[in-house]
């Protein structure tokens, strides 16, 4: 297991090269230079040149591409074109909040979404079954921004029950630890909402059809004939040969969830990757771009390792060179 | 060999472990008092919240790009003289900082400033000649790179006369010496001198938040908040009245608007012309309302042959009906533009009349400039060529969409067609330095001096902001008397002949002339908000009531 971890992990390498080379490319393929933003009378061609010099922008596109490539291998990530500071000082604060807010949408859509396919698995064709079946269509049909403007409109404004923004309250910091951490708690209800939400859908289709699935092999049949409880047959043999495909899903949603943390991160002005990456990219803030994207790439490949480590341990059939029992 | 419940309850104490300490990651440090049990609503009493679009991007002036800076800048380190909001018929006036008294020589060609022996750094550090001077020559060093480092060129020298007395020598003398010599605020030389200029940007994080101003850094918190209290040490022992200040960055402006509404925010001042009856149903909130340094314009591209001639760009301007603009899209909170200095500038520069909406004249002079009429599809034609263009619009400025939209209607009632061309903002300010554009709308925030040449002159062309190519010598020649003229009253009749020529050649379609609304929240006392700065003289605010700080 070791040896296949360390051979996908160097397999991520060129991956990443290719992903970062990419994202370089296509960001001067866009019309449009950082100076473009803020382009202004107070401001001199002559001194705005003087600062892309500075950034290293008035070098060939090839040299650009060197350099940073370069730097970014010695871990040096440069310097920031829209914000003055290293990159890095950019990007890792913004690390923490995006993997809270993802990782709790993850635990949070995993847990609701395989107990209402349960549910609807359980009754299926029924009326439950049915209205699971109908929101999940409903949730997975609407845009992730707009519901996420429609939580703040209705929970924020409205009813005044939580923040509309923000990871803490100003207050927050003066309220000692537990104060603290159930104020960012309350703020982080209506993101984890919106994220879960907009992904439920998924996993509550696999997860009633890989139940429906294995509810249907002879042997469960065989246990439901012997009297065993819907519920235990469900719960204790059913899930446990069910959650192959749901490993794997949780493998493949985390990009989705990660690029949805975007578009919710700048809703709810979550200090997150995802809202650095938006602000970066209106700003032409390429070093910036960069490495979000080399961040959540490594993400996303420690992501689906993770997961494939999951299958391998959960069925040894699937381990390299693993047999069946 | 464990049991399986042993397992499981190992599992679950992991899983716990991992969320707390992830949630853990995300908190900025809680403060001293960790032990006190938390309030977890929104305590903001004796705090003053004021919205803002953008996060900083640096804590040191030199090195930012953005304008949110600037406002947080100037409340925490304090500049030679504070700026006046009366540049009204002339440069403005200023009112002593850090320097008590200045005095100019008698051939106007140096200015000698007298710095407050008793002022210091928040840390205790006494503010010296030298960190004048210091900082002046960090603002035109080429490796800070400022972007405003244009207004230091006529600056010849800054020299420390002694602990507290600098002087500075012009390389000429003209009406806005002490506005250059001011502009910028003045940094930490025991601080900054440490570190190359090279390196500013890279190790500037690094570097103590030592200052000089009413405020001092209490706490920031990327992309959530920059929270300023007052600074112990400022000079003025009865400023600033609020003792804490927080800025909320809230990047989407309906967002902003709706929770000033709610009451979250105590200041917001994106206010949009079509939200102010909302405002002004609100409870607890005021609206101000100010002249702004800013104007909208029609950019043409000169170099295209179909603006070259300016009949045409004239007719284009008498064919659109700037009346129905100003009411419709901005309520009356704008007026129609008769040039590009604002009626903030003083009222004698902009009581020229705007050219009207006379769609006859205009077609008149599309007639004289050869461009007639089709009689089967109304469009104008010359040369086999079609009266037709493509009008660029920025997609994150909806009104100038529906600007647009109006402008496109007017015209073809003139026989011209016009095409709406709506771009990201990068790829719209791109075209425009590139010159790949035929019309654009846009609009230029002007600063408090009277400058006409970084956007008509010739010379702007390729160092300024004059995209459209435009040009005319005798423009150029008033506009060289302008910048040669010692005082602005010698001035004024050389910028009153420039906007003569700006009204008859329309290198700009001068749209509108915008006054600026702010939303305040009736906690905050002493707000006078102008064409200066939206937060004018923060450090004189209060808290209705006396809130106290927290």
């Amino acid at each position: 297991m070791g040896g296949y971890i360390v051979r996908r992990l160097l397999a991520g390498i060129p991956l990443l090269w290719l992903i970062w080379t990419l994202v370089f490319v296509v960001g001067h393929l866009v019309p449009g230079r950082s100076e473009d933003l803020y382009t202004s009378p107070q401001i001199s061609r002559q001194d705005q040149e003087r600062l892309n010099r500075v950034y290293g922008l008035d070098r060939p596109i090839i040299v650009q591409y060197t350099r940073q490539l370069l730097a970014t291998v010695r871990g040096d990530l440069a310097l920031s074109t829209s914000r003055g500071r290293p990159v890095a000082e950019i990007i890792a604060p913004a690390v923490g909040p995006t993997l809270v807010l993802a990782g709790t949408a993850l635990l949070v859509q995993f847990t609701l979404g395989i107990l209402l396919g349960a549910l609807a698995a359980l009754r299926q064709g029924r009326v439950l079954d049915h209205a699971i079946s109908g929101l999940a269509l409903v949730l997975y049909s609407i845009p992730v921004f707009w519901l996420g403007i429609l939580m703040v409109l209705i929970f924020s404004l409205r009813l005044a029950w939580l923040p509309p923004s923000h990871y803490s309250s100003l207050s927050a910091s003066t309220a000692g630890l537990s104060g603290h951490l159930f104020d960012v708690g309350i703020h982080m209800v209506l993101p984890v909402a919106t994220l879960t939400l907009a992904g439920l859908a998924v996993v509550i289709r696999h997860a009633r059809s890989s139940l429906l699935e294995v509810l249907a092999h002879e042997n469960l049949k065989a246990a439901r004939a012997r009297g065993l409880p819907e519920w235990r047959l469900l719960f204790r043999h059913g899930l446990r040969q069910a959650i192959l495909p749901l490993i794997t899903l949780l493998g493949l949603a985390l990009p989705a969830l990660l690029s949805g943390a975007l578009l919710v991160e700048v809703v709810f002005s979550w200090p997150g990757l995802g809202q650095t990456t938006y602000q970066a990219i209106l700003a032409r803030d390429y070093p910036v771009v960069q490495a979000a994207t080399l961040l959540t790439a490594t993400m996303v490949v420690l992501g689906n390792l993770a997961a494939d480590v999951a299958i391998s341990v959960a069925d040894p059939r699937t381990r390299p060179g693993g047999t069946a029992p | 060999m464990l049991s399986r419940g042993v397992k499981r309850r190992r599992v679950v104490f992991f899983l716990a472990a991992v969320a707390t300490s992830s949630l853990l990651a995300t908190c900025a440090s809680p403060g001293p008092d960790e032990d006190a049990g938390g309030d977890p609503t929104e305590d903001r009493s004796g705090i003053a919240v004021l919205g803002l679009t953008a996060d900083l991007d640096t804590l040191n002036p030199y090195l930012s790009v953005r304008a949110a800076t600037r406002d947080v800048a100037y409340n925490i380190y304090a500049s030679l003289m504070e700026e006046q909001a009366d540049f009204q018929d002339g440069p403005p006036s200023f009112k002593p900082d850090l320097a008590q008294r200045w005095e100019s020589s008698e051939d106007n060609l140096a200015i000698t400033f007298y710095l407050r022996p008793e002022a210091v750094w928040s840390d205790g550090t006494p503010i010296t000649a030298e960190d004048v001077r210091f900082t002046q020559e960090a603002a035109v060093h080429p490796d800070v790179a400022w972007l405003a480092a244009d207004v230091k060129k006529e600056i010849a020298l800054v020299e420390v006369l002694d602990r507290h007395t600098v002087r500075f020598t012009f390389s000429r003398s003209y009406p806005y010496q002490l506005m250059d010599a001011n502009d910028g605020v003045i940094l930490p030389s025991h601080i900054w001198s440490r570190i190359p200029y090279s390196r500013w940007r890279s190790d500037g994080p690094r570097v103590p938040g030592v200052v000089s101003g009413p405020f001092r850094i209490r706490r920031w918190t990327p992309g959530q908040s920059i929270e300023l209290e007052a600074n112990p040490r400022y000079y003025d022992p009865l400023r600033p009245r609020l003792g804490h200040v927080a800025f909320r960055i809230l990047p989407d402006a309906v967002s902003g608007f709706e929770q000033f509404l709610a009451g979250h925010l105590d200041f917001w001042d994106r206010v949009d012309p079509r939200q102010m009856e909302r405002v002004l149903q609100t409870a607890g909130v005021n609206l101000r309302r100010y002249p702004d340094r800013y104007y909208g314009f029609i950019g043409w591209n000169c170099r295209r042959r179909l603006f070259s001639d300016s009949r045409v760009r004239r007719a284009l301007t008498l064919g659109i009906d700037r009346e129905r603009i100003t009411r419709d899209i901005f309520r009356d909170v704008a007026r129609v533009a008769s040039g590009p200095v604002p009626p903030v500038f003083g009222t004698h520069l902009s009581r020229r009349q705007p050219l009207p909406h006379d769609p006859g004249q205009a077609m008149a002079l599309l007639d004289a400039a050869g461009w007639t009429a089709d009689g089967a599809s109304g469009l104008r034609h010359h040369g086999g060529e079609t009266l037709s263009f493509e009008l660029q619009v920025n997609a994150d400025a909806p009104w100038r969409r529906d600007m647009a939209l109006m402008i496109q209607e007017d015209l073809r009632r003139i026989g011209v067609e016009v095409t709406i061309i709506s771009l990201e903002r990068g790829t719209y300010g791109a075209s425009h330095r590139t010159g790949e554009f035929d019309a654009y709308i846009g609009g230029w925030r002007l600063p408090t001096k009277i400058d006409l040449a970084t956007t008509f002159s010739t010379r702007a062309v390729r160092d300024g902001v004059n995209f459209g190519g435009y040009s005319n010598p005798a423009l150029d020649e008033f506009l060289e008397s302008i910048a040669g003229a010692p005082d602005f009253a010698s001035s004024l009749p050389a910028i009153e002949s420039a906007l003569d020529i700006l009204q008859q050649d329309q290198p700009y379609t001068f749209l509108y002339w915008q006054d600026r609304l702010v939303g305040i929240s009736k906690r905050i006392q002493g707000a006078r908000p102008n064409a200066q700065s939206a937060l004018f003289r923060l450090a004189d605010w209060s808290l209705a009531g006396g809130e106290a700080a927290p």
